[in-house]
């Protein structure tokens, strides 16, 4: 038999060589067949806290005693474990429901948050948190010229970068594509909010400040409570496209609630509040850690140096005795507390104290994501890196902070505040997600700013947070809010951001003092009797 | 005697010149001094073909067959030679033999072709208009070929390219002979499917040789690349003219052999000469050992620490005998220790002092390349500096980057410590700064040591003394939140690009 070489056969042959070679290449892939990344859903632990609900737990084998229980290992509970030991009190205790520290100022193997990741600058009065920052070297020298802030916690330049109209550029305020009437706006906007920053009210207290139970109650600005941030924004006229989406963003991204729900004192609290500067610094800058505020909690932590107890739940409180799940050894402990700290929030309360709360939570999803990374990349990304056309908030890079010049991986930190539902039905929705559909949604966000970014992920970890952060709707911060908070035993001391209704770590910190100075008192009472 | 066999004939002849041309070009892109590499090439080119025409008397039955064979062979291995020397030149200890058995392997078999050709149509045509037909097609192919190749195949398609091109014509020359002759040769089928394999490799070369070396790339140098290494942390090039060698990082030029001695010798020896014995040595960057080289010239010198990032670049310039012979293989010196570590973070955690320091970073082109010209790093530098101590730091151009150049310099006082600018003209670079800084005011010294080729007591004081055009300017302090200096880098060089 003669082998005759057709034509036919001839490209044939060739039309496989060159079917052979496409499908060597990703993209090929990537078009014809989905590929699934390593990782998981993980997050705060559901199963644990459904437990709350049956409560049916074994008998206690022994009863401890200590003088103060902290139940909650967030940053309010933190907080007043660093404030307790500030006063010199022993025999002092930490105890959480979960194996990490730091509640939702937690992170990714200490390399990437997966929450809270950044301080804005104290403000000037506010000095135990000054002094708190002393502490954690983070502020280096007090001076007459001003705080000499350190600079490598102090986020590098370039801060923030906005992907809009097929374009990177440099801030988060919208500078391609606006018409004159936009850039008016935000004009008046910016203008607007400079005039409130440093406005006092009768009482002779600034309109908003940290704490926020330091702001004026003066009715002139607490009226703003009444009406929502797009009300107040169409009182002003403000309605451009660009200004709306920007304000809205802001308002996602402290409180995760949009500006049609959001008290608009609690809008413009994120926009009047900060008047904080540092020696060098422009004044919008921000100090953060590749582990975000996991570093602020571990500073808290470490300078307390408290024993803390993870995988304890809560269950019961009987006078001074608290009933706790030890889910690691699997046995019930029960522990006597003098005085006990609830850092804690409301909804969790509710179910310990079996009241009631009004109190709404907007659910949040985090994701890690681990990447291959290069120059390219690093050159294209600042430390925040926001979709203008996206869902979420966008993408933090960990290394930002890094002195390495050259990194080969690093992970980006994805934010997204599920607002497009009410939060219950939200929380629902982000339960029942796998893996590869919040995948897809991330990816959807961010490939726009990372062409390649299918191609450089190795893995990508998923957290849904059911109860993110407090909603400061409107009305409650100065209506429904105290109401709704239930009046504790004399022993038992409440402190979470909760009670402040805006989720900060410097409310956050500021309850925990707050509590501790309540329990200082408690005792200093005994003492004189 | 047909059409088909004259097209044959040229085809092979082209190809037979086209691999002499890629041994040749490759040989003075890789080993430099053009003539003699190409009269080498040529003569040992032309000498095999000799062994091959002398030998192809052997070959005694199936010469359709042999004839075959050989096209398919000498195109695979024609087709892959430039691919696999680019390749292995970087890890085979003997280019040159590896070179030569690839001419000597090629000529052979080219050096069979036309008398086997012949062999076989001599029955079939009259033998004088058969040698006088192959052998002026053989020529005119040559002329075809030497006239193609630098015109179109190298600018266009590079040399990696080239080779499979005429690998695969070659191939396919014996393809096609298998079809005209396939009733006379037994078992052809073995012959097609050697064929196919063969044109399958050649092609898949073909696509992905880019792969290997960029060879569009290769248009942005000004000289023939003779090694690319995409490394771990960034791509490196050297490339190679007849009088030098020039590295390239990311694609910007770090040092030219021609006058990296001016470069090198005014970051060292101003403040070496002005050091009274200067025993311990930090080098920081400078991963090419020609810092290190200049400062070995030094009796005093007990140890020499370098920090560079990269290993793939300190073990290259540690065993490449090309670059050994530039940096005199300083890189091997007994008091030479190599840590492959970021700067920044090693000089956070180091705990020696040093009595000098010279600072060679690329310049500050990129948001992490600009933290280590910031405050930061500046201050990080005091506590590894011995108070009597200086250090000197490369800092891109005054005259270019005026306003970036003083910004280092402003820098560097800030973070508390007392400058003296200099500079030195490196004709490949122009004019170029460096600061010298430390804790005591800096003395220009007035001795140097013998043999040096630019900086001396004739010369010295001009470097010390800035021209208006490159004078002080006041700056903004490079700092971590500002990245002041990547801003007004990027600004001034993108005027004069």
């Amino acid at each position: 038999m003669s082998i005759k070489i057709t034509r036919r056969k001839l490209i044939g042959f060739f039309g496989t060589t060159a079917a052979i070679a496409l499908l060597t290449k990703r993209d090929f892939i990537d078009k014809f067949g989905k590929r699934s990344f390593k990782g998981s859903v993980k997050g705060a632990n559901f199963m644990r806290g459904h437990r709350l609900i049956k409560k049916n737990f074994p008998l206690p084998r022994n009863k401890r005693k200590v003088n103060i229980a902290i139940v909650g290992a967030g940053i309010s509970g933190l907080s007043s474990a660093y404030h307790l030991k500030k006063a010199g009190l022993k025999g002092v205790e930490i105890f959480d429901l979960e194996d990490h520290l730091g509640g939702k100022s937690t992170s990714f193997k200490g390399e990437a948050p997966w929450g809270a990741h950044y301080l804005p600058l104290p403000n000037p009065q506010n000095e135990s948190l000054i002094q708190f920052l002393k502490d954690i070297n983070a502020i280096t020298d007090v001076g007459p010229e001003g705080i000499q802030f350190n600079e490598l916690m102090i986020c590098s330049d370039p801060m923030e970068k906005l992907y809009i109209l097929g374009r990177m550029q440099e801030g988060l305020v919208p500078q391609i594509g606006l018409s004159k009437e936009s850039i008016k706006e935000f004009d008046t906007f910016f203008q607007l909010m400079g005039k409130f920053k440093n406005q006092k009210g009768a009482d002779g207290k600034y309109a908003f400040d940290i704490p926020m139970s330091e702001s004026s109650t003066d009715s002139d600005f607490t009226k703003y409570d009444e009406m929502t941030m797009k009300d107040f924004l169409n009182g002003h006229h403000l309605k451009s496209k660009e200004l709306l989406w920007y304000i809205n963003y802001c308002c996602r991204d402290d409180y995760g609630t949009t500006i049609d729900e959001i008290s608009a004192w609690a809008g413009l609290h994120y926009f009047c509040s900060r008047r904080g500067t540092g020696k060098n610094l422009k004044d919008e800058s921000v100090l953060t850690w590749p582990e975000g505020n996991h570093f602020l909690a571990k500073g808290l932590f470490n300078l307390s140096g408290y024993p803390f107890h993870k995988g304890h739940m809560l269950h019961n409180i009987l006078d001074n005795t608290l009933s706790f799940y030890d889910f690691n050894n699997e046995e019930s402990v029960e522990i006597e507390a003098n005085h006990i700290v609830l850092a804690l929030p409301q909804f969790i309360i509710a179910k310990i104290l079996n009241t009631n709360t009004d109190f709404e939570y907007s659910p949040w999803m985090v994701a890690n994501i681990r990447i291959r990374w290069d120059e390219d990349i690093a050159e294209t990304l600042a430390w925040d890196n926001v979709n203008y056309h996206g869902e979420g908030l966008g993408i933090i890079v960990a290394s930002h902070q890094s002195l390495r010049a050259n990194l080969l991986e690093n992970t980006l930190t994805y934010y997204w505040p599920l607002t497009h539902l009410p939060p219950k039905e939200a929380r629902k929705w982000a339960l029942g997600r796998s893996h590869e559909s919040w995948t897809e949604d991330i990816l959807r966000d961010i490939s726009p700013m990372i062409f390649d970014i299918k191609e450089r992920i190795y893995s990508i970890d998923i957290w849904p947070w059911g109860h993110g952060m407090v909603r400061p709707k409107k009305n409650f911060l100065f209506k429904e809010r105290l109401k709704t908070i239930p009046e504790p035993a004399d022993n038992i001391t409440f402190a979470h951001t909760d009670l402040s209704g805006l989720s900060l770590f410097e409310e956050g910190f500021y309850q925990g003092e707050k509590a501790a100075n309540q329990i200082m008192r408690k005792e200093r009472n005994v003492d004189s009797f | 005697m047909g059409k088909a066999l004259l097209i044959s004939v040229a085809i092979i002849s082209t190809c037979g010149l086209v691999y002499e041309l890629i041994a040749g070009a490759l040989a003075s892109y890789l080993l430099g001094d053009s003539v003699t590499q190409f009269s080498l090439i040529i003569g040992t080119y032309l000498f095999s073909m000799g062994i091959g025409s002398y030998l192809s008397k052997y070959f005694e039955k199936e010469l359709l067959r042999r004839f075959i064979q050989i096209e398919l062979l000498v195109g695979m291995i024609g087709g892959f030679s430039a691919a696999i020397m680019f390749v292995a030149f970087e890890h085979v200890s003997s280019f040159r033999l590896l070179l030569f058995s690839f001419v000597v392997i090629t000529g052979a078999l080219v050096g069979l072709e036309i008398p086997l050709l012949m062999r076989i149509l001599k029955d079939e045509y009259d033998f004088s208009d058969l040698v006088s037909k192959i052998f002026s097609i053989d020529y005119v192919g040559a002329l075809f070929a030497s006239l193609l190749f630098p015109l179109v195949l190298v600018p266009y398609l590079g040399l990696m390219r080239t080779g499979f091109l005429f690998g695969g014509l070659n191939i396919l020359v014996g393809l096609w002979t298998l079809k005209l002759f396939n009733k006379k040769i037994e078992k052809p089928q073995n012959l097609a499917i050697t064929g196919i394999v063969f044109a399958v490799l050649i092609l898949m070369g073909f696509l992905g040789s880019h792969k290997l070396l960029h060879f569009s790339e290769g248009m942005k140098y000004p000289s023939p690349i003779v090694f690319k290494k995409q490394t771990r942390y960034q791509k490196m090039v050297i490339t190679r003219s007849n009088e030098s060698i020039r590295l390239f990082l990311n694609g910007n030029l770090q040092f030219d052999s021609k006058d990296e001695y001016r470069y090198h010798e005014a970051l060292i020896h101003p403040t070496m000469a002005a050091l009274k014995s200067p025993k311990h040595i930090l080098v920081l960057g400078g991963g090419d050992g020609m810092a290190v080289r200049e400062i070995l010239k030094y009796p005093s010198v007990q140890s020499i620490t370098l920090v560079d990032l990269d290993p793939a670049m300190t073990q290259l310039f540690k065993t490449n005998k090309m670059l050994t012979d530039l940096n005199e293989d300083a890189l091997n010196n007994k008091l030479v220790t190599i840590h492959n570590d970021d700067a920044f973070v090693w000089l956070k955690n180091n705990q020696k002092v040093f009595d000098f320091i010279a600072i060679d970073f690329p310049d500050p082109s990129s948001y992490s390349l600009g933290k280590l010209y910031s405050h930061s790093f500046f201050k990080h530098l005091r506590k590894s500096l011995n108070p009597e101590g200086y250090f000197a730091i490369q800092s891109t151009s005054p005259y270019f980057a005026r306003e970036s150049y003083w910004c280092v310099g402003q820098t560097i006082e800030d973070a508390g410590f007392t400058i003296a600018p200099y500079h030195a003209y490196v004709p490949s670079f122009g004019e170029w700064g460096y600061f010298v800084g430390g804790f005591k005011n800096f003395t220009i010294p007035t001795q140097f040591i013998d043999h040096l080729k630019f900086v001396g007591k004739e010369n010295i004081s001009n470097l010390f003394s800035f021209p208006k055009d490159m004078d002080k300017v006041k700056s903004p302090i490079n700092r971590l939140n500002n990245q002041i200096l990547v801003r007004l880098f990027e600004k001034e060089w993108s005027r004069v690009n």
